[in-house]
């Protein structure tokens, strides 16, 4: 059976209020064809990523929130709505946690052996949470990490530098455009042809090549002209990458997004086609994962190779070097994660992946609150100029979207904004506000958001907790914690929070509390690991940290 | 280090009950009889902290002073780390402790992680700062062995033999907690000291130092149902095989020595201090036979149990150590399995609440007034009048005692109302074990063998306190390692103060509902069939949505 | 009423004690009942020192007066604490105190305490008295335990003199080494009796306390019992060695009720060194009884024998004496040696006959025990300050003195 599911648009709405309308939106909205990655296995984006444990529990979860009173609260237990309580209006009307284990059990093997048992499932970041808004989300998040990078070792941008990287899945299809956008060329491998085609159609991608040489030429030449271009080669990272250090061509940069922190149902191993690769999955995933990791080996040998030859050469979050180095690639960790790289500084700042959508549906709605962006911040040059970007090139994938890094400070001025545009009608339905898990305050992952701390506290995940407890506190309408999104299972632990903007003082209550307390906790973990800019940030705004000195 | 104190009385130091209940807590679980070494702040358990150092507690002390009602306060492992802007019905303390990302969630990691300042092991409830002493552990050990009557006996253990070992702070409570069911009740225990103090504190009744002078003892009281307990001076394992060899087959048999730990554990033909000698010089030998000893127990048991007797294990790894040695199938039950769980299904737990007064007599207030409205439950009337006897107060008063779902929000109401006319001299404070149907995940104890094979999903603990976290709950935490050590549990704990206002009604009105009954829904949702039929209920105050 | 509430409170803590009361929910009603406003944990006992011995001569009323002073004196001297004092015994006060701290800080919490109180006491009702503390124990119903420890701190005081203050914590247990109350004491101090050796007795005794002193801790209980043990046996060997019955049953009564009520070793000893003094009066008053009946009979069988050859040897034996015992008993009794009497009725019995007799000399000397008439000579002439010739020329004047005389 095949189901097709896409958010409701418009303003007239099937639940109590717009709370419960918005989950509802967002959730069918994470499962729509245009946002998700195989919305018929409820798989969202990130190899495993769902919105729901199975379709039984999804129209459960449906039917709940239809008739959620707006003093009850959904309890959602690993996609699997398990509870509804009476709690009271300024409560959150939705609470998840998904695939939490008991740390000593937290291995993929007892997770997938849980997962078949029907008693868990993998929520990735904001799957789950119901808040992953396509390709944007990440395509921003990428954009800055590549701005960060041209600022760092190339003036400010990436023109003329030829970029390697690989997976144009969920995540990863955000590189070609956010390199682009940098000014760069490009060269993405990728083993399924069908992801570079999406790519394609959604303009994020430019052209798709099969062959490895005129992907080649095609780079080198574009290189040289100092022409922007995003190529994507129909192949496999750990044969691609391994044949360029034998042929000498070093790029400027190199980083990978392919679905390395699973390699049962992520990382395709070299050596075979994708179908093959399916099969061999399903008979004997035992030999698959072998093979996977073996791949993943030479994958990151072959990296680390062009980081001696003189590449900037950064791991992108999907946990790639942990893999190889369990592998017996022992070096691997001389690569440095993004995080301390590029994005750690602007975390320090309470900024992060701050995003809207327009539960109306209306294109026009985003477009109104971009106009407001520009307006409210009209000194910051590098956000008006993605705003722009964003608006030319983005093409909305479920219902419009818009995200941006704010900073502590910006997203309540911008919440309450919004609300007000709502309040006023100037926007056709409500604003729903949330973020990625992969945020400043939010996240715990000692390969990824929390790599080389200062005070060495990377694992320490009290700080997730603490951050969905008070977003439930502060009156978020969903929150969420999740354990291994991103890195995979046994090493990360995160939080998501989500807030209506319908226009009415309770929102506006929950909106001020929410978005200043969400990026407070961040502005308030990185202060207390000891970063300056935190220190600072947290004093300018007046957060009340009491051991700070 | 100066030893702080819990204000008592009804006056304010705070800006309101909420923050002074808690301020209380926290100080009483430092309180010289209560606390375990209040100088280090270390309340229970080993190493479990109230807060991570003594810069941080007076930082916290002075906080909850100053928060204001529509402010909630930050902590993490035991540091007050931020105060944010919330707003009255939020609670005024969220925490978060020892919680690690879990590749990296062993003892060693948080060890180094601790060495650097960066956190903090709170057991469950130091951490929580909702510790009251050692009433908690007699309160379990009373309602396991009543438990066992219920189910094996017709509701007593009159005229029963109990054969169990251990009589160190955990085991003590065992001899109490039989004979209060009407039990004899004969406690293996090496150390002969022990025993001695056990005798003149009146834990135990007689001191034997065979077991043929115990059995002689017992033989009158099983045939008059009269209550008796025997400490008996000997090798746990040793004893249990005399009874296997004597073919004299005890009515229910446990143990509580610390097999858990093979170097407190003293194998057989040791006295105490050729133990300690032994395991100084050679701590290798001294834990393989330790291990021998340990087998040959756990096979008595299990020999015992073929013959007739009631055996389970009471929590102390005892079974896995056997597996270690080498003994082989199900071996007996654990206790959780047999005998909390099916109370966990009803959604009853370790409820208890503390009289911020600092006066008994509030709580023997309460005590009546539970007595009055449960009196038809046997169970809680008898627990109540032999905790009454058998227990004296320390630090601030309180009280343990199950209840259900229902029972919590209706004592809960009434308490609030109490408070409310003056019939109490200050507010209340409920709050409860971490050891409760939804607030835990520990697969080698709460949540071991659970019936769909979910031991070790951790949702269920951080539903709860999210859920307790907007449900009025003036203390929400969710922390790790509490009882099994780090790596092994997940768990919440909850605190919510009766301070007679009308938010406070609602307060307990919606999180003494809601806490347990995600209880009930967790045992329903793995299949329990009492917790599917309550789920059901009418009367049950959540929707099961399956 | 106020009286009334005085003896319910005095009875209520007694019982605490003796833990006699086993509900803790009525151990706190009835502190409240009774308006006790204390949680005591902690309990000191107080007694006075030799306390027996200094009293032994008061009348009940002085007694009486003096415990109401040590109860008005405790009473004042436990204000700055939380406490209450439950008189327990004639000599034996109880302070159930309410401490803060445990363990070592307790012990030097309540040290403290105890010398305060200790001085204020000895100050107010000049006395000396000693206290016994007990370790902290937070269950009230654990009280009696704390009791008996103080109660056998105090007993320490045994050992270590006047005016102590003990806590249990500082006391070694007792050790039961017996080795040095061996019997060799007994058969050592028996022939110091039976010789009527007191000083030689006192240096027995004053050994064994020395020794017991260095000892290990010895229960004082046992040392006691030992002492009473010594007792019984001197009796028997003074009784043996003629002590009257009655005396000696005096004797015991007195020292053993000393013994049991005294409160030092330091005064134990004074009533070991009294007893055994008193003993060995006894015996020697007892032998000097016997001797009486022994130097009689050897006084008849001389008068009887004197006027054959007879020898010291001879009378000895004859009364079942040693003849060393009986030439010293012998000069004692007599006041002079066996040859001295023999010679002085020898020479008495001459001069009869030589006045009333026309016998010789020689004949005389014969017949008094003397065969040698030159030896007998000689020594009637050393008795008289004339020979025996002599002195028969002068029998008329003799007879003629008599008759003017009559």
């Amino acid at each position: 059976m095949k189901r097709v599911i896409r958010a409701p648009r418009g303003k007239e709405i099937s639940c109590k209020s717009w709370q419960q309308e918005a989950a509802l939106r967002m959730l069918m909205n994470n499962l729509d064809p245009e946002v998700a990655e195989k919305p018929d296995e409820l798989i969202v984006y990130g190899g495993a990523g769902k919105a729901a444990r199975n379709w039984e529990c999804f129209d459960k979860i449906v039917e709940a929130l239809r008739n959620l009173e707006n003093d009850e609260t959904l309890l959602i237990q690993s996609g699997k709505p398990v509870g509804i309580f009476k709690t009271h209006p300024m409560a959150p009307r939705v609470l998840i946690s998904n695939a939490m284990l008991v740390p000593a059990w937290a291995t993929w093997e007892n997770f997938w052996e849980l997962e078949k048992k029907g008693l868990t499932m993998y929520g990735q970041m904001t799957a789950g949470s119901w808040i992953y808004i396509g390709t944007q989300g990440i395509l921003q998040g990428t954009y800055e990490t590549f701005a960060a990078c041209a600022n760092k070792y190339f003036g400010g941008s990436l023109k003329g530098k030829l970029v390697l990287t690989a997976g144009m899945g969920g995540m990863g299809g955000a590189q070609p455009l956010a390199i682009t956008m940098n000014e760069g060329v490009a060269l993405v491998v990728e083993v399924d042809r069908s992801r570079i085609e999406k790519r394609i159609k959604t303009k994020y991608c430019d052209v798709m090549v099969e062959d490895l040489d005129e992907a080649i030429n095609m780079a080198l030449k574009a290189k040289e002209e100092g022409r922007a271009i995003s190529i994507g080669l129909v192949g496999n990272a750990a044969e691609v990458h391994p044949e360029l250090v034998r042929r000498g061509i070093i790029p400027d940069v190199v980083t990978d997004q392919t679905s390395a922190h699973d390699p049962l149902n992520g990382y395709v191993p070299a050596g075979m086609t994708l179908e093959q690769a399916l099969e061999l999955r399903k008979t004997n995933p035992k030999e698959y994962i072998a093979k996977a990791k073996k791949s993943i080996a030479e994958h990151v040998r072959a990296m680390l190779e062009m980081k001696k030859r003189g590449a900037v050469v950064f791991e992108y979050g999907n946990n790639i070097r942990r893999q190889a180095y369990d592998e017996g690639v022992t070096d691997a960790f001389e690569i440095l994660g993004y995080v301390p790289a590029f994005i750690r500084d602007l975390f320090c700042e309470g900024s992060g992946p701050f995003r809207w959508a327009a539960l109306s549906g209306d294109p026009e709605d985003i477009y109104k609150t971009d106009e407001k962006i520009l307006e409210l911040f009209p000194e910051d040059k590098h956000l008006a100029r993605w705003i722009k970007l964003a608006r030319e090139r983005v093409a909305f994938q479920g219902l419009p979207a818009r995200i941006c890094w704010l900073r502590y400070g910006e997203r309540a001025k911008a919440g309450l904004a919004f609300n007000e545009m709502v309040r006023k009608g100037e926007l056709s339905a409500p604003i729903v506000i949330g973020r990625d898990h992969h945020d400043t305050g939010s996240v715990a992952s000692p390969y990824r958001e929390t790599e080389a701390m200062k005070d060495g506290s990377d694992a320490i995940a009290d700080w997730p907790i603490l951050n969905a407890l008070l977003n439930v506190a502060s009156g978020a309408t969903w929150v969420s914690v999740h354990h291994g999104g991103g890195v995979g299972i046994g090493y990360s632990i995160h939080a998501g929070v989500v807030v209506v903007a319908d226009g009415t003082d309770d929102a506006a209550f929950r909106i001020s509390r929410v978005l200043n307390n969400d990026p407070g906790t961040g502005v308030m973990r990185h202060a207390d690991a000891g970063y300056e800019i935190a220190i600072r940030t947290a004093k300018e705004h007046g957060i009340k940290m009491p051991m700070l000195k | 280090m100066e030893i702080l104190k819990s204000p008592t009385g009804n006056q304010l130091n705070c800006k309101g009950w909420q923050q002074e209940g808690l301020l209380r807590l926290l100080l009483n679980c430092l309180h010289p009889d209560i606390a375990k070494k209040p100088q280090d702040l270390i309340a229970y358990g080993g190493s479990g902290k109230v807060a991570r150092n003594y810069e941080c507690l007076i930082r916290i002390i002075d906080i909850l002073k100053n928060l204001e009602n529509d402010e909630t306060l930050l902590v993490q492992s035991g540091k007050p780390v931020g105060v944010f802007r919330t707003f009255s019905f939020a609670p005024r303390v969220i925490m978060a402790g020892a919680l690690l990302v879990p590749k990296w969630s062993t003892w060693e990691t948080f060890y180094e992680l601790e060495k650097k300042g960066l956190t903090a092991y709170g057991q469950s409830t130091a951490g929580s700062w909702s510790y009251i002493g050692t009433q908690g552990i007699l309160q379990g050990t009373w309602e396991t062995f009543n438990q066992v009557a219920k189910k094996h006996f017709g509701g007593n253990l009159r005229g029963k033999l109990i054969l169990s070992s251990g009589l160190g702070e955990m085991g003590s409570a065992q001899p109490l907690a039989i004979t209060a069911n009407g039990g004899v009740a004969i406690i293996v225990e090496v150390d002969k000291s022990v025993v001695k103090k056990r005798l003149l504190s009146s834990v135990i009744d007689v001191m034997a130092t065979s077991l043929d002078e115990a059995l002689d003892i017992t033989a009158g009281y099983i045939s008059r149902k009269e209550p008796v307990s025997i400490g008996l001076v000997g090798n746990a394992a040793d004893v249990y095989e005399e009874f296997v060899k004597k073919g004299i087959v005890p009515d229910v048999v446990t143990d509580q020595t610390p097999a858990h730990d093979l170097k407190s554990y003293v194998p057989s033909g040791f006295s105490v201090e050729e133990a300690a000698e032994l395991r100084e010089r050679n701590p290798h030998i001294y834990e393989e036979k330790a291990l021998k000893t340990i087998k040959r127990h756990v096979s008595a048991m299990v020999s015992l149990k073929e013959k007739g007797a009631v055996v389970f294990d009471y929590g102390n790894n005892l079974r896995t150590q056997g597996r270690k040695a080498g003994l082989k199938g199900a071996l007996f039950p654990s206790f959780v399995a047999e005998y909390i769980r099916p109370l966990f299904c009803e959604g009853r737990g370790p409820f208890r609440w503390v009289a911020l007064s600092g006066d008994p007599e509030d709580i023997y207030r309460t005590d009546e007034v539970i007595k009055a409205i449960f009196k038809n439950d046997k169970r809680i009337v008898e627990w109540i009048d032999f905790v009454e006897k058998r227990f004296s107060f320390h630090g601030l008063p309180a009280r343990v005692c199950w209840l259900n779902y229902r029972e919590r929000v209706l004592f809960g109401e009434i308490i609030n109302h109490m408070v409310r006319i003056g019939e109490l001299k200050a507010p209340i404070a409920i709050t409860r074990d971490h050891m409760d149907a939804a607030a835990v995940a520990s697969p080698f104890r709460e949540t071991e063998a659970m019936k769909d094979g979910s031991d070790a999903i951790a949702d269920w603990p951080v539903l709860n306190a999210m859920l307790n976290c907007c449900s009025g709950a003036t203390l929400v935490g969710l922390y790790q390692g509490g009882g099994v050590g780090i790596g092994y549990s997940i768990h919440s704990g909850m605190t919510v103060i009766a301070d007679g206002t009308e938010e406070a009604e609602k307060r307990l009105q919606l999180v003494l509902k809601s806490d347990p009954a995600l209880g009930v829904i967790r045992y329903a949702d793995a299949g329990y069939e009492i917790a599917k039929e309550i789920a059901k209920s009418q009367s049950f105050p959540a929707k099961a949505v399956f | 009423m106020r009286r009334l509430r005085f003896f319910a409170r005095l009875g209520f803590l007694r019982e605490l004690l003796s833990n006699n009361i086993e509900s803790v929910k009525d151990i706190w009603f009835l502190l409240k009942a009774l308006g006790i406003n204390a949680m005591p944990n902690t309990v000191m006992v107080v007694s006075h020192d030799n306390y027996y011995t200094e009293t032994r001569n008061k009348s009940e009323i002085q007694k009486r007066a003096l415990r109401l002073k040590t109860i008005e004196a405790l009473e004042e001297a436990v204000k700055p604490f939380v406490g209450l004092v439950v008189p327990m015994e004639e000599n034996l006060f109880a302070i159930l105190l309410e401490t803060e701290s445990d363990g070592e800080h307790q012990v030097k919490e309540t040290l403290q305490m105890g010398s305060q109180i200790r001085d204020r006491v000895e100050d107010y009702a000049q006395v000396s008295v000693s206290i016994g503390i007990g370790r902290r124990y937070k269950d009230i119903h654990n009280l009696h335990l704390s009791y008996k420890e103080a109660l056998a701190a105090l007993n320490y005081k045994f050992f270590l003199g006047k005016s102590q203050v003990i806590h249990i914590e500082n006391v070694l247990p007792y050790s039961d080494d017996m080795e040095l109350f061996s019997m060799a004491v007994e058969s050592e101090l028996a022939v110091k009796v039976l010789s009527c050796d007191k000083e030689g007795a006192y240096s027995i005794i004053e050994d064994l306390v020395n020794s017991i002193g260095t000892a290990g801790f010895l229960n004082p209980l046992s040392i006691k019992s030992r002492f009473l043990e010594i007792f019984n046996f001197v009796v028997k060997v003074a009784f043996e060695a003629g002590g009257d019955k009655e005396v000696l049953a005096a004797l015991c009564g007195r020292y053993i009720e000393g013994i049991l009520r005294s409160d030092t070793l330091e005064e134990a000893r004074e009533q070991v060194r009294e007893f055994i003094g008193g003993i060995v009066e006894e015996v020697y008053e007892g032998r000097k009884r016997m001797n009486l009946v022994v130097f009689e009979r050897a006084i008849r069988y001389i008068q009887e024998n004197f006027r054959k050859p007879l020898t010291l040897e001879e009378v000895a034996d004859h009364v079942h004496v040693s003849p060393y015992y009986f030439s010293h008993g012998f000069k004692n009794f007599t006041g002079m040696s066996f040859i001295q009497y023999v010679t002085k009725l020898r020479v008495e019995e001459a001069k009869k006959l030589l006045l009333s007799t026309n016998l010789s000399v020689k004949e005389v000397g014969k017949m008094v025990g003397y065969s040698d008439a030159n030896y007998f000579s000689r020594v009637f002439k050393n008795e008289i300050g004339m020979p025996p010739s002599r002195f028969k020329l002068s029998k008329k004047f003799h007879i003629m003195r008599n008759f003017s005389e009559g």
